[in-house]
């Protein structure tokens, strides 16, 4: 070994040695002074969204089928049924009748005439990863869907939150008086789709026969939607009577909703399940779908639409194309070079943005006061502590300034939310409600104080945070645990994942829920009984309160749309009481389209508006 | 893998393991490298602005200001003093979150190296000297860990880890031993052929008495070179994992985290992005100039340039 | 080579079943109005409730065999996905890698023939910056501000380049520049250090001697020996440039084998995950064989170890 021969302090080996040391040293220095800091006590709390809007109305006859009014001046979309239309377009704002809290959708172009041909362009913010829309929840999915597919009945889409049901392939239907059978008149001569190995053979109520048993049997994640039938009868070629054990308040709602697609058997015998192909009966046809890429969709020739403008077959489009785009900015960015006309799932620009984008563009369709089927709020797990105690969760809500959240992560575009989201505008309570109960208002001192009461000070609340569409989400957190930090507790953020996040929420080992829950359909059973019952599916909070499970058990079977909404009202009296979940805001969105885009609706229930009546001008 | 490959670092070269002394000292040498030089500032000045973090931050960087999300540079905060490079997009002042930023960044960088470094050293000592079996099944788990992406196997290890800030540290850090390990072992494995390592065999030295006394000092040399030239890749992985979603958890000012964030307010306010990039930019430059300037200094053959 | 790949099939099928949730999870999203019975139906058929050995000891044995299973996600099968995605991963890291070699090997010499000139610095400054700034920000910025400045957006998605190559090149510029600059700076670090080792050697000395003029002693045995370092690039930082594609591709939504890989953890997609992250290790140890052969031809004087 060779000796060192130190030559002065700034030799190699000397320096070496004192390179060690300062590194040495300064980690000493680092780890001392400034370790990983704790940031503070995550907030926690997840308002449960509920969605506190069920179903349309259950409607005991059919509503005649009416011809979109597309050129008629909209009055309160509430009174006039146009049927079936895309919202209305009218050349003035249309102010909605203030139904509860729900704030005006404004539209501020008309259309014109109809245009045919084009391709409307436009994004998905993921990949549907599958074509089989009855085994999978996802977003794109779905729309797709609801363009390839038809159901039974639709949504009425007058406008955004319009969910009163109106005749898709059935023309009519009947309640029998005692509730337990309903029976359904197919329209006549629709075809499915002309591709093999279907071939364009006529729809008939086997069809729908076939469709039911297979969701029952085959569909894991859908089941539900047809769970409620007992037994279906085909007695001719067009007519379907469904048999059902007790009365549902939502089967309509179910049969609207927009993934519960009519199957054509022929697929599923050849390929052993619904993967490879798309066929249904709707305005659109599957062409295509390359991965991680787009999707592609063109006009069925054979739609038995006609449209009431120019009196020939719908859709006037010859096709759509959706345009994978899962990051944000790069959407944005699209969206500002007229790339794409606009983007039905998950873009939710934040509102600088909007303005951003609008001011920047010629000719912009906006709709502000857009509220989505999510609801907002922190689902808490209350089997853990310090969250078993109810001093605590208030603590938590009274900690929330929610107008300064509402400030800051959505500048100013939302409004107090309720765990029933505002979107359900026929069961949630106005905001001046909200506002009024005890334990939404700021109030920090008294929650600091609760906290001491329940000797919560100190105590650990983990928030769980996944990757979100918006960006808002995050910055909400962050709020939520800086001021949860000021009431004394010690909230930490833990990122997740997607499926990391739910499977915790399955196997309860959460606290917190910093993104909320998500719904699939405008269902208030599911707002209510699926996530608070002691035996719901997604009862995520854990709580077990029997005279709960009493008024959720009865909404489902209460027909009558105003003792229903008196039994949610309990519910969500309850639930406040108890605050199992802890509410903040509800966004209220605005969407925006590009000019060309026309007559192209949306709908709160996820798929597009009647589009086979969308049309582009360039 | 031949010895060849291993001996190449990302400079070409290697310095001789057994450095001849000079006259001429560090300092000297530093300065007939005014890059390096430079270099060499700018790190101890970010080093110092960490250390004195506290000091020298005008906010707390956790702290957030109601209503004044993604404020302009120059507008002054609820509590009087102005957010010199703006706000963020929750509200914190953006230049103490650079500050702290620096803490975060040199933690992680210098935790995750010293935990590569180390590891792949220990590993590449042991294996390369002991041979056998043990050597064998090593650098088969090394080999198989060096022939995943290393993005994707620090994804992996985060995911499975789960997202906090030791276990960024611990992630980065273990993805970089079977690197160091091949450096280190090839540098063992000529080593061992020295005759004083085989004479103090002969004598009957035990193995941990060779391996501390004899080997390991000559190989600190290109341990330390890869060290340092493997922070500025370390603090550069830990803005892809936060770009990736698995970074550092907010709400902990991380300059990658920062810059991931940025991107979608990018159209709007394009001063968050900036600031955390250029920081994050100017400190992994300033210490991959360094290392290449200490690498230079090291290297004997061109010692007298 | 099969030790090696056996450890890489151990590693990522061990990791990702320690990620907590599974592709149901990932499916549903909590969307769980199923109840727990068609969970577990639907958990049988992917295979997933019989115990972690024979799981694997059922993969492995039919990747023996060539058949790599079907995707949890997609229900295609795995290496079909794979190679259908290859080809796009490829294009990318062969065009960036030439954009870099034009750019660099051209700056890297002249820093070498100009060694501590002024050239010399503004090429070193150059190289290292572009090793300091993280490509998803060099690349969103390409996106962004042409979208801003002049409204253009590359056209989306990706033509097939057999069919329709300039559309393919028009959507794949941004992002191969991004990834092209990033790797620029390592092959311009690489080629310098390599020309100016052979810039000392004798046998350039001697050629000068010579009186042979100076660009015909350059042209000969440095570009010759410029090319190693690229060769080494390739080799040893295969897995970087495959972990650089999976940010590029997430930006630019490319259907990649980089984006696979990371959609494939996040969705819990074992058998995508792990017949990808096997490819991808196989075709790494080759690369390196393929190397290793390289240098015999490049470098005579480097012998086979």
């Amino acid at each position: 070994m060779r000796s060192s021969e130190a030559q002065g302090p700034l030799t190699r080996r000397s320096f070496l040695r004192g390179m060690l040391v300062l590194g040495a040293g300064a980690s000493a220095a680092l780890i001392q002074a400034c370790g990983p800091q704790a940031p503070a006590p995550p907030a926690g709390g997840g308002q449960a969204p509920a969605g506190a809007q069920s179903g349309a109305a259950v409607v005991l006859t059919s509503t005649p089928r009416t011809v979109p009014a597309t050129q008629a001046p909209a009055a309160a979309p509430t009174a006039a049924p146009a049927a079936g239309a895309a919202p209305q377009p009218t050349a003035a704002a249309r102010p909605v009748a203030a139904a509860g809290n729900r704030p005006p959708l404004v539209r501020q172009q008309d259309p014109g005439p109809p245009k045919r041909g084009g391709i409307l362009e436009t994004s998905l913010g993921k990949d549907p990863e599958t074509l089989e829309v009855m085994q999978s929840v996802n977003g794109p999915l779905r729309i797709t869907s609801s363009l390839v597919y038809r159901r039974l009945v639709q949504f009425r889409g007058t406008d955004y939150y319009d969910i009163d049901v109106e005749p898709d392939m059935a023309d009519s239907w009947t309640v029998a008086p005692d509730g337990k059978s309903m029976t359904f008149k197919l329209h006549q001569g629709i075809k499915w789709h002309n591709v093999p190995p279907v071939n364009g053979r006529e729809f008939t109520s086997d069809d729908v026969a076939w469709t039911v048993d297979y969701y029952k049997t085959k569909s894991k994640e859908y089941a539900w939607l047809w769970d409620w039938v007992t037994k279906v009868e085909t007695p001719d070629k067009y007519t379907v009577v469904f048999h059902m054990d007790k009365p549902n308040a939502e089967a309509l709602l179910n049969m609207a909703v927009d993934n519960n697609a009519i199957l054509p058997r022929e697929v599923f015998e050849q390929y052993g399940n619904f993967r490879s192909k798309m066929i249904g009966t709707g305005p659109y046809i599957w062409k295509n779908w390359e991965p991680g890429v787009k999707v592609e969709l063109v006009k069925n020739p054979d739609y038995w639409e006609v449209s009431e403008l120019d009196g020939k077959p719908l859709p006037y489009l010859d096709g759509i194309t959706g345009y994978i785009m899962p990051d944000y900015a790069t959407r944005l960015a699209a969206y500002r070079s007229g790339k794409i006309s606009g983007h039905r799932w998950g873009f939710q620009p934040a509102r600088n943005d909007v303005e951003g984008l609008v001011k920047g563009m010629q000719g912009q369709q906006r709709w502000d006061g857009v509220h989505f089927l999510s609801g907002g709020g922190f689902v808490l797990n209350i089997s853990k502590k310090p969250l078993d105690d109810l001093r605590v969760r208030r603590a938590m809500s009274l900690a929330l300034n929610r107008d300064a959240i509402i400030a800051d992560v959505q500048q100013g575009a939302a409004q107090w939310g309720g765990f029933i989201s505002a979107s359900f505008t026929k069961f949630a309570w106005p905001e001046d409600k909200l506002k009024g109960l005890e334990f939404l208002k700021y109030n920090p001192d008294q929650a600091r104080q609760l906290v001491k009461d329940a000797g919560a000070e100190g105590a650990t609340v983990i928030i769980d945070l996944h990757p979100d569409t918006t960006p808002g989400t995050k910055i909400l957190v962050e709020m939520a645990q800086q001021m949860w930090k000021a009431i004394g507790l010690n909230p930490t953020i833990d990122p997740t994942d997607v499926p990391a996040s739910y499977a915790k929420r399955q196997s309860g080992d959460f606290m917190v829920f910093g993104n909320g829950v998500g719904f699939s359909s405008a269902s208030i059973d599911a707002a209510t009984r699926q996530l608070f019952h002691s035996e719901g599916q997604r009862n995520y909070t854990r709580n077990k309160d029997a005279e709960f499970d009493k008024l959720a058990e009865a909404q489902a079977t209460e027909m009558d749309q105003e003792k229903r909404k008196q039994i949610v009202d309990q519910i969500q009296q309850k639930i406040y009481d108890n605050m199992w979940t802890i509410p903040h805001y509800d966004a209220i969105d605005t969407l925006i389209n590009q000019p060309w885009a026309k007559n192209w609706g949306f709908h709160w229930q996820l798929g597009w508006a009647h589009s086979e009546r969308i049309w582009v001008d360039k | 893998m031949s010895v060849r490959t291993a001996t190449l670092t990302d400079a070409g070269t290697m310095p001789a393991v057994t450095p001849r002394r000079s006259r001429q000292g560090f300092l000297w040498q530093l300065q007939r490298r005014p890059l390096g030089m430079l270099a060499f500032i700018i790190v101890l000045g970010v080093i110092l602005v960490a250390v004195l973090a506290d000091l020298i931050s005008p906010q707390d960087p956790y702290r957030i200001f109601t209503g004044q999300t993604r404020a302009a540079p120059g507008v002054v905060a609820a509590n009087g003093v102005p957010f010199l490079l703006g706000a963020d997009e929750s509200g914190r002042d953006i230049l103490s979150r650079i500050i702290y930023g620096a803490r975060v960044s040199l933690w992680v960088g210098v935790l995750s190296v010293a935990i590569g470094t180390l590891g792949g050293t220990v590993v590449g000592v042991v294996s390369g000297f002991r041979s056998g079996k043990l050597d064998l099944v090593l650098q088969r788990l090394m080999d198989s860990a060096q022939a995943i992406p290393s993005l994707v196997l620090a994804l992996l290890l985060m995911a499975v880890l789960g997202s906090s800030l030791t276990n960024v540290i611990l992630a980065i850090g273990i993805v970089q031993i079977p690197y160091t390990n091949r450096v280190v072992r090839s540098a063992v494995l000529s080593l061992k052929q020295e005759t004083y390592v085989e004479s103090a065999r002969a004598i009957g030295c035990s193995d941990f008495w060779i391996m501390s006394r004899h080997i390991l000092p000559n190989v600190v040399a290109p341990i330390i070179v890869i060290g340092t030239s493997g922070l500025g890749g370390a603090i550069l992985t830990e803005a892809y994992l936060s770009f990736l979603g698995l970074g550092a958890p907010p709400p902990i000012p991380s300059w990658g985290g920062m810059v991931s964030t940025a991107r979608t307010y990018m159209l709007t306010n394009p001063q968050l992005l900036l600031a955390p990039a250029v920081a994050l930019s100017i400190t992994v430059l300033a210490w991959n100039l360094a290392g290449d300037a200490l690498r230079d200094i090291l290297d004997p053959r061109l010692r007298n340039r | 080579m099969l030790p090696v790949l056996w450890g890489v099939s151990l590693i990522v099928f061990t990791a990702i079943r320690l990620v907590p949730g599974d592709v149901i999870m990932a499916k549903m999203q909590g969307e769980f109005s199923a109840k727990p019975e068609q969970l577990e139906r639907m958990r049988a058929e992917l295979g997933l409730d019989v115990p972690g050995y024979v799981q694997y000891f059922r993969w492995i044995g039919g990747v023996v065999r060539g058949d790599f299973g079907v995707s949890m996600n997609t229900f295609r099968p795995v290496l079909s996905e794979i190679i259908s995605r290859v080809p796009i991963t490829a294009e990318l890291a062969i065009i960036s890698l030439l954009f870099a070699i034009v750019i660099a090997i051209p700056i890297g010499v002249a820093s070498a023939v100009y060694q501590d000139t002024w050239i010399d610095y503004a090429g070193r400054l150059l190289a290292m910056l572009t090793l300091s700034v993280p490509s998803f920000v060099i690349a969103s910025a390409l996106i962004l501000f042409p979208s801003i400045w002049w409204g253009y957006f590359p056209p989306m998605g990706l033509a097939p380049l057999t069919s329709r190559p300039l559309e393919n090149l028009q959507q794949v510029l941004p992002a191969t520049v991004a990834l092209g600059a990033i790797l620029a700076g390592q092959v311009m670090r690489l080629t310098r250090s390599s020309v100016l080792e052979v810039l000392r050697s004798d046998f350039v000395r001697t050629a000068r001697a010579k009186g042979l003029s100076g660009l015909a002693v350059i042209s000969g045995h440095v570009l010759r020996a410029s090319l190693i370092p690229v060769v080494t690039l390739i080799g040893s930082d295969f897995g970087r440039l495959l972990g650089g594609t999976v940010v590029i591709e997430t930006i630019f939504a490319f259907p990649g084998m980089g984006l696979l890989t990371l959609t494939s953890i996040q969705l819990r997609d074992y058998t995508q995950l792990q017949g990808n992250v096997l490819f991808i290790a196989a075709v790494f140890v080759l690369f390196n064989l393929l190397v290793d052969l390289l240098y015999g031809v490049l470098d005579p004087r480097i012998r086979y170890s």
